[in-house]
C-alpha cells in the first residue's frame, strides 16, 4: 500500500473525547474489589490493566481511539522488582539502625534517605512515563518516552537542589527544565512532541503570586491585627479524640485554651489558607494554560482554556463529592475530570499525521510499578496540581 | 443478520486510517478497502484484544507490528463467531448488559460480604495470633515511637520526686508478680484531662488530671495495674494490629499502600476501646496484681469509684470513661474480687506526703 501524504485538520477543533461512562466504570471498580479480594490482592495488577484500558478505549482523538497494550503479568512482575529494592532499602535501614552505634546515626539516615527518594523521584518519573506512553497507541501507532534516567535525574537533582538554595524562587524553572525534558522526549512513532517554553515567563508569574500571597494575607493583618495566642500552637492535649473541651472548666488544673481569645486567630488562619489556595490555583491554571500553548506536535499546537475558577470550582466540588460519598463516586469524579481536561485542552493547527511512521521501544514495567509505588500521574491525565 | 460491517484498518506502520468493509467468510474476514483493494486475515492469525462491552470498539490485532482492525459495533463479534466456528475457532462473544450487570451485582455483595466478615471475624483472629507471636522488642520499639509521638506534642512532667514515686510502685507491682521480658516505663503527661492509657511494650502515659485525683499511692497503684495488665495482656498491640490489617484491606479495596505511622498509632490508642472482656481481664489481673503486691485493694476500687464521680460532671470525651465504659459493673466486680483478699495491706511509700506528689505536675 503506497502512502498517501495528507494533510488532515482534525475536526471538532482537535479535541480528545471521551465516550466513558461512569456507571460502566464503577461497574469495573466493584467486580475488580471482588476478584482482587479472592485472589489475596494478586489480581490487583489486573484490575489496573482493565481500568486503564477502559479509559483509554474511550477516549477518541480525531475519529480513532487509543488502546492500552499493557497486561496485568507485566505489572506484577515489575511489582516483584520495586518490592525487591524496597525491601532492601527497608532492610538497609534496619540494620544500620540496630547494627551501628553511633551518635550521629539518626542525621545521617534521614540525611541518606532524602538523597535516596531525590533520585528515586525522578526515576520514577521516567519509568513510569516510559513504560505507560510505551503501552498506549493510536492508529496503530505507539507512543514512547526516549529519555535517559540519569539525564533527567541530573535536571531534578539540580533544580531541586537550587530551588531549596533560593528559597523556592527557582520553583518555576525547575517546573519548566522538567517540562522540556519530560516533553521533548516523548514521541507519538516518529514524530517528538516538542515543548518550547521558558522559566522565566512562568517566573513572572510565579512571584506575582507569591508578592499578591504576602499584600493580602499581609495587609489583612495590618488592617486588622489579631492577637496571636502563644499557646495556639500547642494542643491541650497529646491527641484528638481525648482532649477535653476546650474551654470546659477542668476541676484541679487550668483551663486550656481561651476559644473566645482565639477565635479571630482561627478566622485569620482559614482566611489566610483560603487565600493561599485561591493563588496556588491561578498559578497552576496559568502553569496549565502556558505548558500546553508551548508544546507542539507535528506542526500543531496545543491549547489550553483552564482557568483558575472553573478549576476551584472542579477541585471544591470533587472533593466536597467524595467526601460525602464515602469515595463511592470515584468512577464519577474521573470521568468529570477526564471530560474538564478534554473539554480544555485542543490541538490546533494542520497536522500532518501520514509522516508519522512506527517505531516501537522497548520499556520494563518495572518502572510502571515504581511510578505507582511513587503515585506518580497517569499520562499526565490528573491536572498534575 | 448483517453480512457486512464498517471498520478501520491500520496497518500498524504509518498512523493512516483506512475505512474498510469486513466480511466474515468460511476461511477468514475478508477486510476491503475503500479503494477496492481487498485481503483476507485467517481465522487463526486473529487476536480479539478488545470489545465485549456495549459502548466499546471490537479491537483485532495480527501479526507481530501489528495491523489492526477495529470495528465500532460489538455485535460484529456474533457474526465473527458463527463464520469462525465454522472454522473450529471461537471468540469471546458481546457480554450481554443483564448478565453484564448482574456479575456486577453478584461481585459486589460477595465483596461487601467478604470485607464484612473479615472485619467481624478474620481480622480479629489475625490480630490474636499475630499479637501473642510479636518479639517483646518489637512491641517495646513501638511503644516508644508512640510515646515519642505523644510526648513532641505535649510536655511531660519532670518532678524528680513523682519519678521515684513511680518507679517504685512499678516495683513494688512488678516484683511481686510473674516476671516477665517487659520493662515498665511511666510517662506523666501535663494534659488536665483524667485518663491513662497504654502503648505496647510497657510504655504507660498517666495525665496529669488522673494523677491529681488520687489521694494515695495505693490508687494509683490500682490505675497502674489495669494498665500494666493492658501491656502484659498485649491488647495496644492487637488492637494496633487491627486497626492496620483494617486500613490495609480498605486501601487494598480502594488501591492505596497500607501502613501506619507511629503518630496515627497514637491517635488509635487514644481513641481504643478495648472490649468488654480485655478490660474485665485487665481488671481482674490488675486486682490479683494489687493484691501479690500485698497492697490495699481499696485504692483501686476508691479511684474507680472517683473516676466514676468525675465523669458524672464532666463532658464524656474528656473522661477516663470514654476508653474505658461499663464503670459501675466493673467497679461491682473488683469489690467482689478485694473479698478474698486476707492478708494486712502493707503501706506504700509510707515516708512520703502523696497530696505534694499527686499535685507536683501543675499549679493547684
Amino acid at each position: 500500500m503506497q502512502n498517501i501524504r495528507t494533510i488532515t485538520t482534525p475536526p471538532s477543533g482537535g479535541r480528545l473525547f471521551f465516550h466513558g461512562r461512569a456507571g460502566t466504570l464503577f461497574g469495573f471498580y466493584v467486580v475488580n474489589l471482588f476478584l482482587t479480594i479472592i485472589t489475596l490482592g494478586v489480581y490487583y495488577f489486573w484490575a489496573r490493566v482493565k481500568i486503564r484500558a477502559y479509559l483509554l478505549s474511550q477516549t477518541e482523538f480525531d475519529g480513532d481511539r487509543f488502546t492500552w497494550h499493557g497486561t496485568g503479568k507485566e505489572l506484577l512482575v515489575g511489582f516483584i522488582k520495586i518490592a525487591a529494592l524496597f525491601l532492601i532499602l527497608f532492610g538497609a535501614t534496619l540494620a544500620i539502625r540496630f547494627g551501628w552505634h553511633h551518635p550521629a546515626r539518626e542525621v545521617l539516615l534521614r540525611l541518606g534517605g532524602y538523597i535516596i527518594w531525590l533520585f528515586l523521584i525522578p526515576a520514577a518519573m521516567v519509568g513510569a512515563r516510559r513504560y505507560r506512553l510505551s503501552r498506549v497507541s493510536w492508529r496503530g501507532i505507539r507512543f514512547s518516552f526516549r529519555g535517559r534516567a540519569r539525564e533527567f535525574i541530573r535536571v531534578f537533582v539540580q533544580g531541586a537542589l537550587l530551588s531549596v538554595i533560593t528559597v523556592g524562587l527557582y520553583y518555576p524553572f525547575f517546573q519548566s527544565d522538567m517540562r522540556r525534558y519530560l516533553v521533548n522526549h516523548s514521541f507519538f512513532g516518529t514524530v517528538p512532541f516538542v515543548y518550547d517554553g521558558r522559566g522565566r515567563d512562568l517566573f513572572t508569574r510565579f512571584l506575582l503570586t507569591l508578592v499578591l500571597a504576602v499584600v493580602i494575607i499581609g495587609g489583612a493583618f495590618i488592617l486588622y491585627p489579631v492577637h496571636i495566642p502563644s499557646r495556639a500552637f500547642r494542643l491541650p492535649a497529646p491527641l484528638a479524640g481525648i482532649a477535653p473541651t476546650a474551654g470546659a472548666p477542668t476541676p484541679g488544673g487550668r483551663t486550656p485554651i481561651d476559644v473566645q481569645a482565639i477565635l479571630p486567630f482561627m478566622a485569620y488562619m482559614l482566611f489566610s489558607v483560603i487565600v493561599l489556595l485561591i493563588l496556588w490555583f491561578w498559578y497552576a491554571a496559568y502553569r496549565h494554560r502556558y505548558y500546553w500553548a508551548h508544546t507542539s506536535f507535528a506542526g500543531a499546537r496545543f491549547r489550553s482554556t483552564v482557568f483558575a475558577g472553573r478549576l476551584i470550582w472542579l477541585m471544591f466540588t470533587n472533593q466536597l463529592l467524595f467526601g460525602v460519598t464515602l469515595g463511592l463516586a470515584l468512577p464519577w469524579l474521573l470521568t468529570r475530570n477526564l471530560r474538564f481536561l478534554f473539554a480544555n485542552v485542543s490541538l490546533e493547527g494542520p497536522l500532518d499525521l501520514a509522516a508519522i511512521q512506527q517505531d516501537v521501544q522497548a520499556a520494563s514495567a518495572a518502572g510502571g510499578a515504581l511510578g505507582d509505588a511513587l503515585d506518580i500521574g497517569f499520562l499526565d491525565v490528573d491536572l498534575a496540581i | 443478520m448483517k453480512i457486512e460491517w464498517d471498520g478501520v484498518y491500520f496497518d500498524g506502520r504509518s498512523a493512516q486510517r483506512r475505512p474498510v468493509t469486513v466480511r466474515p467468510v468460511t476461511d477468514g474476514l475478508c477486510i476491503t478497502l475503500d479503494s477496492g483493494t481487498a485481503f483476507s486475515w485467517p481465522y487463526s492469525e486473529i487476536r480479539q484484544v478488545q470489545g465485549v462491552h456495549r459502548g466499546q470498539q471490537v479491537r483485532l490485532e495480527r501479526g507481530a507490528t501489528p495491523e489492526t482492525l477495529v470495528v465500532p459495533d460489538v455485535e460484529f463479534l456474533t457474526a465473527l463467531n458463527q463464520a469462525a466456528s465454522a472454522a473450529g475457532l471461537r471468540f469471546q462473544p458481546p457480554l450481554r448488559a443483564s448478565v453484564w450487570v448482574t456479575q456486577t451485582l453478584l461481585a459486589g455483595a460477595a465483596a461487601i460480604m467478604i470485607i464484612a466478615a473479615l472485619y467481624l471475624w478474620g481480622i480479629p483472629a489475625l490480630a490474636d495470633t499475630v499479637a501473642a507471636r510479636v518479639p517483646v522488642q518489637w512491641e517495646a520499639q513501638l511503644g516508644q515511637d508512640v510515646m515519642e509521638e505523644v510526648t513532641r506534642r505535649t510536655e511531660r512532667c519532670g518532678d524528680p520526686q513523682l519519678a521515684t514515686a513511680l518507679e517504685e510502685i512499678v516495683a513494688t507491682l512488678t516484683t511481686a508478680w510473674t516476671p516477665s521480658l517487659y520493662t515498665f516505663r511511666v510517662t506523666v503527661l501535663d494534659v488536665p484531662a483524667i485518663n491513662a492509657l497504654a502503648a505496647p511494650g510497657g510504655y504507660i502515659a498517666v495525665y496529669r488530671g488522673l494523677l491529681e485525683k488520687t489521694e494515695a499511692p495505693e490508687e494509683l497503684a490500682g490505675v497502674l495495674a489495669h494498665e500494666m495488665q493492658h501491656v502484659l495482656h498485649r491488647d495496644a498491640t492487637r488492637a494496633l494490629i487491627r486497626e492496620t490489617s483494617i486500613k490495609t484491606m480498605f486501601d487494598v479495596a480502594t488501591g492505596g499502600a497500607g501502613s501506619v505511622t507511629s503518630l496515627q498509632a497514637a491517635g488509635v490508642l487514644a481513641r481504643l476501646r478495648y472490649s468488654r472482656e480485655a478490660e474485665a481481664a485487665a481488671d481482674r489481673d490488675g486486682m490479683s496484681m494489687m493484691e501479690a503486691a500485698h497492697l490495699d485493694p481499696q485504692g483501686m476500687i476508691h479511684i474507680y469509684e472517683v473516676l466514676k464521680r468525675e465523669a458524672e460532671q464532666l463532658p464524656r470525651a474528656a473522661t477516663y470513661l470514654a476508653t474505658h465504659p461499663d464503670i459501675d459493673s466493673r467497679i461491682a466486680e473488683l469489690r467482689m474480687l478485694a473479698q478474698g483478699a486476707t492478708y494486712t495491706p502493707a503501706p506504700l511509700l509510707p515516708g512520703l506526703r502523696w497530696e505534694s506528689i499527686a499535685q507536683a505536675c501543675g499549679p493547684i
